[in-house]
């Protein structure tokens, strides 16, 4: 074949500009670490990259959604524990005034202090959470319960989305730990034991010492429904962590480049084109007007 | 024969060693000349009378061609031209649909889902509503730009082939004015070397930009195809223009000499930056602005159906979240159209949080219920996720880019292959020329010689007349 002079200008420039553009890929690739950089590098592992990012925006969406709902949980539990305390306060106040032995005096400052129970109790049933009112279902914009005790709310129990195919409920039930609708009405129930003491009446006194159980009874069973929730929501929190890692590890293996290889190749590619100058200058040189 | 005429064969070998040097320096010259073809000087034995003497003649040129490697060369041209044309507005493309960086539509569609847990989590506050509208206007907005990009690449490159086609129309009319001043040299006996060279510039300019093809005639005029028509025949050129088809595709029209009425050639354009530009515009960006259609209408539908079914801070029930007002037949035009409806839009209390009248303002259900739309099956046909449906359309839109990728490189390739082919039968090698003006020198230098030698033997034989 005749070789012309830009033939061999040419061939160096295609064989240069090639090289320009693998180092051109080979930097940006070390640079940024990743050995896809738009959907065309590699189609596949684009669309898996796309796929696994949503995948863990939601993840990471979820789990802040669920740690408010986690510390609503908590404020229940321990609200619901205080009421527990209160519920056993009233129980040894009612057994001491059922006693016989007990003065009228003695029953008064018991009601007094029955009355004082039971308004600790309003407020803690009361009490707002992240989402407003506690206990009142999905009627969070008004107290659970008004001053008489009455509840406010409804049944609703708010769920939130604790994975991708999984639910946490991240309220406690007002109506099942305070109101008959879980048993026993234990504001209406603390308010008669009230009048029974103030009336001092030993024996109607004592006819109110099952409710008390029972009314301290479903407040340790919310309790426990809750602590349940609580459980679930930590597992979930704990399997969303797991998963994010294992999304990222996943993201890895599909997108990032390997730095070493990465580097290696970027070397070798500098070292080609330094050749492949060298190579030109040496085949340009090259002509019949070097003879002189 | 005498001495005199021997003056005479110097001469001439003078002359048609200065002939060689000329040919020579334009070919050095040249050399860098795009388009430009080697010539060779030709030289011939003039025969005075007797065989047993004679001189030099000058034969005239050989522009060293081929018509077959040159054909390959403008074919070669025309698929690179395309290939590149169609990867340069899908690399375009792409860059709307790359996600990879996390700044994309995915990202917005991620932070919609977001908003709407917060939601969930707390149905009553006004912050997580406004959050809620602020990025479902954010997603409609920038599902409108991909749109819109899309709309405006498409009537760019309508403009673009426009303005080849003005190119092209504008060459061929400089063609079949070569065509005129070739023939005319030619049956004048005058050499037509430069204009050929011209003209095959002219042919280098528009070989990229269209499918050529090229037949010599015996006149030395050229006939040229480009689309399966006949562009320029003889010195008549026909004039490409660009129209639109009722579905708003390209067509290429070719006027008819002696025809008012154009006749449709865009099934037979298959090479150079029209062919590419054609297949980008009608096929993969057609096809990509359906698939993101599609995608957007599904996900605004299944969202507003969802939404429907919800209950706002009001108590009332059945608004949309987006607006898709159509300009046709759904999907088409849903990317450019979606916007936040105007049910909900300024006013977040609106937003349906609670799947009951009962539960509001507390009830997050609907709120819960929108925000699993998103590990629902919801697009394609109800196959796949909001999420896998966006990723396949990276792919789809990342498949098209590297398969256009690949087909450069392939068609580059091929295109030196066919260059180098052409290069070694017509470039011009300055070694050769160099050799070549040695070759000349030298023979310059003897013929001067020759002619001292004439001029001492004339001066001996004046000598002895005297």
């Amino acid at each position: 074949m005749r070789i012309t002079d830009a033939m061999r200008t040419n061939q160096s420039l295609r064989n240069l500009s090639g090289l320009r553009e693998s180092h051109a890929q080979a930097t940006e690739e070390a640079t940024s670490g990743l050995r896809v950089n738009r959907p065309s590098d590699d189609p596949t592992a684009a669309a898996l990259l796309t796929r696994l990012q949503s995948r863990l925006d939601q993840n990471v969406t979820t789990q802040k959604s669920m740690s408010q709902g986690r510390a609503d949980l908590d404020q229940s539990e321990s609200a619901l524990a205080a009421a527990s305390d209160i519920m056993k306060r009233a129980k040894e106040l009612a057994l001491t005034a059922a006693n016989g032995g007990t003065s009228p005096d003695g029953r008064k400052a018991a009601a007094l202090e029955i009355g004082g129970l039971r308004q600790q109790l309003l407020g803690l049933a009361n009490l707002k959470g992240s989402r407003g009112s506690l206990f009142a279902g999905s009627q969070t914009g008004t107290p659970a319960f008004d001053a008489s005790g009455v509840y406010q709310g409804d049944s609703y129990e708010h769920k939130l989305q604790s994975g991708p195919n999984s639910e946490v409920t991240v309220s406690a039930s007002g109506e099942r730990a305070f109101t008959s609708a879980g048993g026993r009405d234990v504001f209406a129930d603390l308010s008669a034991l009230e009048t029974a003491m103030n009336n001092n009446d030993p024996a109607a006194v004592s006819g109110y010492l099952d409710a008390l159980d029972a009314g301290h009874l479903q407040i340790t069973r919310e309790r426990a429904h809750v602590g349940v929730n609580q459980n679930r929501a930590e597992q979930s929190d704990a399997l969303l962590t797991h998963t994010k890692l294992l999304l990222e590890t996943q993201k890895a293996d599909a997108g990032a480049a390997d730095p070493a290889e990465s580097l290696t190749r970027l070397v070798t590619l500098q070292q080609n084109i330094e050749q492949a100058l060298q190579v030109a200058r040496k085949v340009l040189d090259l002509n019949v007007m070097q003879l002189g | 024969m005498g001495l005199s005429s021997l003056f005479n064969t110097a001469r001439d070998a003078l002359n048609a060693q200065a002939y060689g040097v000329s040919v020579t320096s334009q070919n050095i010259t040249n050399v860098n000349t795009p388009g430009y073809v080697k010539r060779t000087a030709l030289l011939e034995t003039r025969v005075l009378g007797r065989e047993d003497y004679g001189s030099v003649a000058i034969a005239g040129l050989q522009r060293n061609t081929d018509q077959f490697i040159e054909g390959r060369y403008y074919s070669a041209l025309g698929q690179t031209g395309a290939a590149q044309a169609r990867q340069n507005q899908l690399t375009l493309v792409e860059a709307s649909f790359n996600d990879i960086s996390g700044s994309g539509l995915s990202s917005a569609l991620g932070s919609v889902n977001d908003a709407l847990q917060k939601l969930a989590a707390d149905p009553s506050d006004s912050v997580a509503r406004d959050t809620v509208l602020s990025n479902l206007s954010n997603f409609a907005s920038r599902v409108n730009t991909v749109g819109n990009d899309i709309a405006n690449q498409k009537s760019d490159m309508l403009s673009q082939m426009q303005n080849v086609v003005r190119d092209l129309n504008r060459q061929a009319g400089e063609i079949a004015n070569l065509n005129r001043e070739i023939v005319h040299a030619q049956a004048q006996g005058l050499d037509s070397a430069d204009l050929r060279d011209k003209r095959d510039q002219v042919l280098l300019q528009m070989a990229p930009n269209v499918d050529l093809n090229i037949v010599e005639g015996e006149d030395g005029a050229i006939f040229v195809q480009a689309a399966g028509t006949t562009l320029v025949e003889g010195t008549e050129a026909r004039e490409l223009t660009i129209g639109l088809a009722p579905g708003g595709d390209v067509k290429l029209l070719a006027g008819r000499i002696g025809s008012s009425a154009p006749s449709d050639v865009t099934k037979s354009l298959s090479g150079g930056k029209l062919a590419g530009l054609k297949e980008a515009r009608d096929v993969d960006l057609k096809e990509t602005a359906a698939e993101f259609d599609q995608y957007v209408y599904d996900v605004a539908t299944a969202i507003n159906t969802q939404h429907e079914a919800g209950y706002g801070l009001d108590g009332a029930t059945g608004r949309k979240l987006f607006d898709l007002n159509l300009p046709g037949a759904p999907p088409a035009g849903a990317a450019r159209a979606l916007t936040l409806s105007t049910d909900v839009a300024g006013q977040p209390s609106r937003l349906a949080a609670s799947d009951a009248a009962a539960t509001v303002p507390g009830g997050g259900v609907n709120a819960t219920n929108l925000s699993k739309l998103f590990d629902l099956t919801v697009v394609s046909g109800g196959t796949r996720t909001i999420s896998e449906g966006y990723s396949d359309l990276v792919g789809s839109v990342g498949l098209k880019s590297a398969t256009a990728k690949r087909e450069t490189a392939l068609r580059s390739t091929l295109e030196g292959q066919a260059s180098d082919m052409k290069e070694s039968m017509s470039g011009v090698s300055l070694d050769e020329e160099m050799i070549a003006l040695t070759k000349y020198q030298q023979g310059y230098q003897a013929a001067a010689k020759v002619f001292n030698v004439i001029d001492d033997l004339m001066q001996e034989l004046l000598g002895i007349l005297r």
